[in-house]
């Protein structure tokens, strides 16, 4: 004890409705530390000899691990947690197990949830089975129940945090899926806070299939430091680092927003579903619209001085009274992306959104891909009940999100609700159509806010395509980059918060303090690295394999028409030399994609080899 | 006498306002040291006279440190009231409460953080006198932090039984001290404050203590030099109205602030 962990980890099966304490992941937090890399590793072990399973099934694992520095008193470092699981939504070209077949998947997500289960005296917890009725998880430091939620299935978050703070107290806090999440809505997100999601990756639709409807959490004890002396010293000395670092200001002043006018300054914001670079309206709807006629509030994860999470609340106009936090530059999924030009319509998209539990991001590529779909006649308003999908129409925008959530007569919300690349298989398959240029995803999950025609060089293409759980653009721009941010990621970091003022340098020294250990940077940033090449070998069992890791037509054949990056698009042949670079960088075979044998015995990973050399026979025999 | 003696306790080799003020805490109140260039822990305590106490170590080394008057005024009985330091800054002289503007918190809760890493060494949210409640009414959030407002009817210390006696206010700060050891944990201050006031008292963990009193940290008030939104102002005692309007639940404060920030007309 006291070497940073508490050694319990919640336990709940889901068909039994059994809660248990134990101490699972204690074997391997000494290599694998915490958070993401140690989640990566339990679902390794959990489904290594069985991966096809169904990920809404009862096997998957659904894990929300907070880091080795959650909990504790350094901004950037305390708040963030990780949700695990097998995704509920990516989807290979070729796969192993048709449709059961996914990459693994996570989502990360600030706010106090990951700082607050740390405090009420665990290390995690982790979910498996199905409950034939809703529950939701209540944890009060220390001890577990999990409770019915019945009269709770149906309800907004926001409606559920309201509740359950009026129940458990207002500090009690929060992470629960909304109504997209419960009726199988792929892109959908577990939120706290009104606005913190772990979003991405397809964790809230396995939540949703668990029948889980939330977790709430009250904890105020200190985490099991190795040692409490010299911690008043080193949180003073981490608050100097980032109050030091230049972008503080500038995080402070706008949050995430403040890329809305900068990314379409320089053409790379989402506009016109990834058609364009350069928001037409942003004007109306970018950084200083918003600062000077939305935003109302400031607000904080735990412990960390950016303040970067931004309320607004629209006061004129038809939508006033609409609330939302954001825009985050995300947001320009819903607003750009979609066309949308009056700062209303976006509050009232927002709002809707974070009401009903969509991943922001997944919907903005989904409903940015029916647009264009609309737009083409490949689909009509007949085949959508009606609605007149048009580009900037919030209110029938609106109208489409919510018969993807609530029409079960429908088949092509059905299909909506899996997710783009599946929406897009299935229509073209029954129309005879070709819509596959307008679904913007890699392994069938959705292009995050920021285009790549425009890049200036290949590292969004990098993040994009090489991703384990799919197109997702926080994963690095390179691979030093990205087992960088894995390594971060034993702590759940912040980047805005964490990584980027406090460096590899300083978060050594933070996970050095609270375990007592004497790792170095190189030693953390080879936990990253290991915990990226299980999820790859995760990723290959399941089919994934070279082709999928590429970019849609779009990126290579639809140059910008406007703004300062008209006329740029992605050369493919010169990307293909980035790709096999990628690849021989990461010690893997370019031809195949799969790591060499030579590689993972480097890194200590010799039991993965007998699995890739199964799946090297397995796809020969295909042929 | 007794606490004086545990002065021993005070590490001067390492003078600082930290460490002093965790010192002084460990006196049960504090005492004001001024130009105090300490060299060594001491062994021996004697008071010469009611001004000076003669801290000697049993080796070589002398300290002088001065005691203020308020201290040779509860003499000989335990000295349990907490007072300035002489070195306290001038606009801090006088402090009486510190007032969260509440349309500017942003919940990061660095002030429990900082206020039990001054009082405890640790960051136990449970036991910082200032507690932030995140809160969320229809659809939108507020954070409003909460603490001691020193009201100046003290209610709390009314309630304290006239033989107990636990509780005092200082006469500079107007902050209430607690002596812990003339403490029943009767718990009738906590439920004068929970029924008149805010409720920011409750019993510690061990339930062995009432905690939630603010001592302003003896001048130097953490809280508030930590808050990156300037959130926290300290308010002077003569030139402000009385905290306890100021003393009401958070979810009363918290929708009106809610009205304030997010209602439409």
């Amino acid at each position: 004890m006291a070497n940073g962990y508490w050694e319990k980890l919640i336990e709940i099966d889901m068909t039994t409705g059994k809660v248990e304490i134990t101490d699972r992941h204690m074997k391997y937090v000494e290599e694998y530390l915490g958070g993401h890399p140690l989640a990566a590793k339990l679902l390794w072990e959990a489904l290594k000899d069985n991966p096809g399973i169904d990920p809404y099934g009862p096997e998957n694992p659904l894990m929300f691990m907070p880091g080795i520095t959650g909990g504790s008193p350094f901004g950037g470092a305390a708040s963030r947690y990780v949700a695990y699981c097998k995704s509920g939504i990516t989807m290979a070209k070729k796969p192993f197990f048709g449709e059961k077949s996914s990459t693994i998947g996570y989502g990360t997500s600030g706010g106090k949830f990951g700082a607050r289960i740390r405090q009420a005296g665990f290390d995690g917890i982790y979910v498996t089975g199905i409950s034939t009725t809703p529950k939701y998880l209540y944890i009060n430091n220390g001890k577990v129940e999990l409770l019915d939620a019945s009269e709770y299935w149906g309800m907004t978050q926001i409606a559920f945090e309201k509740a359950m703070q009026e129940k458990y107290g207002y500090q009690t806090t929060v992470v629960s899926i909304g109504p997209a999440a419960e009726n199988g809505c792929a892109m959908s997100a577990i939120v706290s806070e009104g606005g913190r999601a772990a979003g991405r990756g397809g964790c809230a639709p396995v939540m949703g299939a668990k029948k889980l409807k939330g977790i709430v959490c009250y904890g105020d004890q200190p985490i099991p430091y190795k040692t409490t002396e010299g911690l008043a010293e080193l949180v003073a000395d981490i608050d100097n680092v980032q109050w030091s670092h230049a972008a503080i200001g500038y995080r402070r002043a706008f949050g995430s927003s403040a890329s809305l006018t900068n990314n379409s300054d320089n053409g790379i914001e989402s506009v016109r579903n990834h058609r364009e670079g350069t928001n037409p309206h942003d004007d109306k709807i970018g950084t200083a619209a918003v600062i000077m006629n939305y935003f109302v509030r400031h607000r904080s994860c735990h412990a960390c001085p950016l303040r970067c999470m931004k309320w607004g609340v629209q006061k004129t106009g038809k939508y006033k009274g609409t609330m939302a936090e954001g825009p985050e530059y995300e947001s320009a999924m819903n607003g750009a992306n979609w066309l949308i030009e009056d700062l209303g319509e976006f509050s009232a998209i927002m709002e809707y959104i974070e009401d009903r539990g969509y991943d922001l991001i997944g919907i903005g590529g989904t409903v940015g891909y029916a647009l264009e779909a609309y737009e083409n006649g490949v689909i009509t308003s007949n085949d959508i009940n009606g609605i007149k999908l048009e580009w900037g129409n919030a209110d029938e925008i609106i109208k489409f999100m919510d018969a993807m959530i609530y029409d079960t007569k429908n088949e092509i919300f059905e299909w909506f609700r899996h997710g783009t690349t599946y929406a897009m298989q299935k229509i073209d398959e029954k129309k005879g159509t070709n819509s596959s240029k307008f679904a913007i995803d890699v392994k069938g999950h959705s292009f995050a806010a920021h285009g790549v025609q425009g890049q200036p060089n290949y590292g969004r293409c990098i993040t994009y395509s090489f991703s384990n759980r799919g197109a997702c653009h926080m994963v690095g721009t390179s691979i030093a980059a990205q087992n960088t941010m894995y390594a971060n990621n034993t702590g759940v970091m912040c980047s805005r918060g964490g990584n980027t003022p406090l460096g590899m340098k300083h978060y050594a020294r933070l996970v050095n303090f609270i375990t007592g250990r004497n790792l170095t940077e190189e030693d953390l940033v080879t936990i990253g690295e290991k915990a990226w090449n299980i999820e790859k070998v995760f990723n290959m069992l399941n089919g994934f394999r070279r082709e999928d890791d590429d970019l849609p037509r779009r990126s290579f054949e639809d140059a910008l028409t406007w703004g300062p990056k008209a006329g740029a698009v992605v050369d493919e042949a010169d990307w293909e030399k980035n790709r096999n670079a990628y690849y021989e960088g990461r010690g893997w075979d370019p031809e195949t994609s799969y790591p060499t044998a030579g590689k993972l015995q480097e890194l200590g990973l010799d039991d993965l080899v007998p699995y890739v050399n199964d799946v090297i026979k397995k796809v020969a025999a295909e042929k | 006498m007794k606490d004086i003696q545990n002065l021993n306790n005070l590490k001067y080799s390492n003078f600082s306002r930290r460490s002093f003020l965790k010192g002084a805490m460990a006196i049960g109140g504090a005492l004001a040291l001024a130009g105090c260039q300490p060299e060594t822990v001491t062994k021996t305590v004697t008071v010469t006279d009611n001004k000076t106490v003669t801290v000697t170590d049993t080796k070589t080394v002398t300290n002088t440190v001065t005691v203020t008057e308020t201290v040779t005024k509860v003499e000989p009985a335990a000295p349990t009231v907490a007072q300035y330091p002489s070195d306290v800054p001038a606009y801090l002289v006088g402090a009486s409460y510190i007032l969260p503007d509440y349309t500017r918190c942003v919940g990061c809760q660095k002030c429990m953080i900082a206020c039990s890493l001054e009082h405890y060494g640790i960051d136990d949210l449970y036991n910082s006198n200032i507690q932030v409640y995140a809160m969320n009414f229809k659809g939108a959030y507020v954070d409003i932090p909460v603490l001691c407002m020193k009201c100046r009817d003290n209610p709390c210390v009314k309630a304290c039984p006239e033989k107990v006696g636990a509780l005092t206010v200082d006469s500079k700060s107007g902050a209430i001290i607690i002596d812990h050891e003339k403490c029943t944990l009767c718990g009738l201050c906590i439920d004068a404050c929970k029924e008149e006031r805010a409720g920011v008292l409750r019993l510690s963990r061990q339930e062995d203590k009432v905690l939630g009193f603010c001592d302003m940290c003896g001048g130097t008030p953490q809280c508030v030099a930590v808050c990156p939104d300037n959130v926290l102002q300290i308010v002077s005692k003569g030139s402000s109205i009385d905290g306890r309007n100021f003393a009401k639940k958070p979810e009363v404060i918290g929708q009106q602030i809610w009205n304030l920030l997010y209602a439409v007309e």
